[in-house]
């Protein structure tokens, strides 16, 4: 039987919890590609520099995979290469950081074109250290470029969070067969 | 009339806060009491500069002038004027300058007020037969209150217009409820309603889903499943 495989992309700023979201959900223990940390503004020991990668066993030759991107600007060229052809898309943003909204703005600019069709799901971290901006914010954010996507308070850390992630970019798959 | 962000208990009502003729330290006053006392009031209150509103607060020289320059139809008016201009123990008159405690409690009691008129009471939204639905944009943070239920209506109706069974249908949520739901939406002008013969609409291809011509009920049905997406 011939191996029927989905992906899903976790992308999002360095520190939003994309290798951890893919921890939460993988059956192996994920691969990563973290080295030691340079840049002192990301305040982590370590960051991602190539891609995480985890895996969900489906059953009946069915798997699920799960890719991060790296989260520093300078690999932005790989973010779209990693998005194409996948089932969906969930950016991850850490509300901690200096200006989230101007993060979710680069990568609304990054994946502009896959945008439009791609089922996508925005989830909005540590909003309980930073309460500002609002989910809200980032949803008028998206409605100014004409897009509508699910946007939700997340903490990573909880798989329940990331399942509902994933939940509301199958709903918009089922919703276009 | 603004909507109504709640017909059961877990929802804030919206209310639209008209601003004329204060100061600019009023204007940042008003502003930064309503984010403090957020979580004190019922109500949602949003301030606004034109369009339609709810309730006015107005800045002028002398309370007692202030019924003939208020304009529109608010549901109340609140005036603001400097201290020892006139009377400031009515729930419709604050002093300046404006104290945080006698804001709240001046909005409050509008709220109360507001309340108990049967123009802001909860009247269900009759929708056409047969009528579609699709939203504009994400609900409000409040709206949908962390609710899975919530979250996972709004992103059935993100996609391409549905109607209330085949909601009802593909979330396994009940109709009632969803019935509520959608009235919910409609009142926060976010929810596009179409009549059912209006827009035949076919299902959007994604380019996700064009690499995918697999994929069928089934097949998320088997994804749910592996990954434990169980509440539904």
């Amino acid at each position: 039987m011939a191996m029927t495989q989905h992906k899903i992309v976790f992308s999002g700023p360095p520190g939003a919890g994309k290798t951890t979201a893919i921890a939460m959900l993988s059956d192996i223990p994920p691969v990563v590609t973290d080295v030691r940390n340079t840049d002192a503004g990301l305040g982590k020991e370590l960051t991602t520099v190539g891609l995480d990668f985890g895996q969900a066993d489906l059953g009946n030759g069915q798997c699920v995979r799960l890719f991060g991107t790296p989260g520093q600007l300078r690999f932005d060229f790989m973010w779209r290469i990693i998005a194409t052809d996948a089932l969906g898309l969930v950016i991850l943003i850490d509300n901690t950081r200096p200006d989230p909204l101007d993060d979710f703005a680069t990568y609304l600019d990054a994946y502009a074109d896959l945008l439009p069709t791609i089922n996508c799901a925005v989830g909005i971290g540590r909003t309980g250290e930073c309460p500002l901006p609002t989910v809200d914010q980032f949803s008028s954010l998206l409605a100014e470029r004409g897009l509508a996507f699910p946007v939700l308070p997340v903490d990573v850390r909880r798989r329940e969070d990331v399942l509902m992630l994933i939940d509301t970019v199958l709903i918009q798959a089922e919703m276009r067969t | 009339m603004s909507g109504e962000a709640a017909t059961g208990s877990h929802v804030k009502r919206d209310l639209r806060l008209r601003l004329r003729n204060l100061s600019d330290h009023d204007l940042a006053k008003v502003n930064a009491f309503l984010r403090i006392g957020r979580e004190r009031l019922q109500c949602d209150w949003n301030v606004v500069f034109d369009g339609e509103f709810d309730v006015l607060m107005l800045g002028v020289e002398e309370p007692g002038a202030v019924l003939g320059m208020a304009g529109g139809s608010p549901l109340a008016t609140l005036c603001v004027a400097d201290a020892g201009t006139g009377r400031h123990d009515a729930v419709e008159s604050l002093a300046r300058p404006l104290q945080y405690e006698a804001l709240l409690e001046a909005l409050s009691a509008l709220e109360n007020r507001i309340a108990s008129t049967p123009a802001l009471s909860a009247v269900p939204r009759a929708f056409p037969p047969n009528a579609r639905f699709r939203l504009l944009r994400w609900p409000s943070a409040d709206l949908l209150q962390r609710d899975r239920d919530r979250q996972r209506l709004a992103s059935f109706l993100l996609t391409r217009l549905v109607g209330l069974d085949e909601l009802a249908r593909l979330s396994h949520v009940d109709k009632p409820q969803c019935a509520e739901f959608l009235a919910l939406l409609s009142t926060t002008g976010t929810l596009d309603v179409v009549a059912a013969a209006a827009v035949p609409e076919a299902p959007l291809a994604s380019t996700a889903q064009a690499n995918h011509p697999e994929l069928d009920a089934n097949h998320f049905a088997t994804i749910r499943h592996g990954l434990g997406l169980t509440w539904r």
